[in-house]
């Protein structure tokens, strides 16, 4: 069984969490809430710690790694039946990842290319790193998160430039609770995408540990998103961040450091592709991995092929273009991961502690019967 | 010529996985692993050759979008 360390395990959390609402998370927020988009983040942190609890609940009182711990706790029928709708689920991650990653390209960085050539280029080193195993995939992610992660938050505080105008996040009353309701919603949705620590949690050295490094992926996560929501606002209103495709990217764009620093958008694209191939890798090896639980294959590796040209195909097929691809982000992904990422693993917490509590009574009844 | 270039990286593939399948007679693995690349040949055929295709997610997101 692969080995991750637990320095391994927060990187691959932090990319997992992090990557796609660094990307998208400013424009949708400021399309629902406009300058009080923040506040929704700030508004999370309940539902996130939450969340948090119940992974760290199912990873502890468990002992086979996701979706195994389905047929562990719900029964082997149940449990293959709502497992095989997660390979899906998982699939439908590094489906999502791969367009995002191509329209991100097409609309910025290189339009015009061929999308097929683009889904190659990046399809190709995580088919690689996942032929090699967890261990080459962890090792490259904690490299990629520990160079990437800080380059992307200074390339995010140089969008502080003289154009800055703070008041653009006021008034900090008149907002709709309705709207705040839903951004709560869409960023808790985005925090569930942490239910692969439940897949690869059992993988780590101390996995009692882990609730510690849950909790620091946790926070900064909120760190990054709330400086990607606030800056692309702060520097250039509202309106203006709800209709840009990618306002970061624009932040980049515009970066001038005292004429000395700028044109450092290339710097952002060489951010955000190893970030777009770390949640593509991983997400894709727990699709495989959930698989072979499923079907009880001897090795995940198999399935590698095959998925690497389903995944391509369909991030071609499902998504015809930006403008739907953000209406599923924002509408329709949202719901898929509140409930099965979110709401069967908070059901699967009574279940258990139901069993745990029914297996101390008849213990406790067969010390207390006297000995014949 | 894109249809050739697919059906020779699925020949690819097939001959770097079956053969290891075969050898250590994982029957079941074998069969999961045929399922799994006759999904991926029929989706590339929808793409190649524009067959019709249930996508609920774009139907979805066309109900959704704003007029």
């Amino acid at each position: 069984m692969a080995r991750l360390t637990n320095i391994q395990l927060f990187c691959i959390l932090l990319v997992t969490l992090a990557v796609t609402p660094y990307q998208v998370m400013a424009k949708m927020l400021a399309m629902i809430l406009a300058q009080h988009g923040w506040m929704a983040i700030l508004g999370s942190v309940l539902p996130g710690l939450l969340l948090v609890w119940i992974y760290y609940y199912l990873l502890t009182n468990s002992s086979r790694p996701f979706p195994g711990m389905l047929e562990e706790h719900l029964g082997p029928v149940l449990g293959k039946i709502i497992g095989f709708v997660y390979i899906w689920a998982f699939f439908l991650v590094v489906v999502m990842s791969l367009v995002l990653f191509a329209n991100f390209f097409l609309s910025n960085v290189l339009p015009g290319m061929p999308i097929s050539i683009l889904l190659i280029f990046i399809i190709l080193p995580a088919f690689y790193a996942l032929r090699t195993g967890l261990e080459a995939t962890a090792r490259v992610v904690e490299l990629i998160v520990l160079t990437a992660y800080p380059l992307a938050m200074l390339l995010l505080l140089f969008g502080l430039g003289p154009e800055t105008d703070w008041s653009r996040l006021l008034p900090l009353g008149h907002f709709d609770m309705a709207a705040l309701g839903n951004g709560v919603w869409l960023v808790s949705s985005y925090i569930s995408l942490m239910v692969v620590v439940l897949t690869l949690g059992p993988f780590c050295h101390q996995p009692r540990l882990l609730w510690r490094w849950m909790l620091a992926v946790f926070g900064m996560f909120l760190f990054s998103t709330l400086a990607a929501v606030i800056i692309p606002i702060v520097a250039y209103g509202p309106v203006l961040t709800s209709i840009q495709t990618f306002p970061i990217f624009n932040i980049a764009r515009a970066t001038d450091v005292a004429n000395f620093i700028h044109n450092i958008e290339i710097i952002m694209v060489s951010v955000v592709m190893p970030g777009v191939f770390s949640i593509l890798a991983i997400f894709w090896f727990v699709t495989c991995y959930s698989a072979q639980q499923v079907f009880g294959l001897q090795d995940y590796r198999i399935l590698v092929g095959p998925t690497a040209i389903m995944a391509g195909v369909s991030a071609v097929l499902l998504v015809p273009n930006i403008h739907f691809l953000y209406i599923m982000l924002q509408q329709i992904f949202p719901w898929i991961f509140i409930i099965l990422f979110a709401i069967l693993p908070a059901f699967m917490v009574p279940v258990i502690w139901l069993k745990l509590r029914r297996r101390q009574d008849s213990d406790s009844k067969k010390k207390a019967a006297p000995p014949k | 010529m894109f249809t050739a270039l697919f059906f020779l990286l699925v020949a690819l593939l097939v001959a770097i996985d079956v053969p290891d399948l075969r050898r250590q007679k994982l029957n079941k693995d074998l069969a999961v692993y045929t399922i799994f690349m006759l999904a991926a040949i029929y989706l590339a055929m929808v793409q190649f050759y524009h067959w019709p295709f249930f996508n609920p997610l774009l139907m979805a997101a066309m109900r959704m979008q704003s007029p």
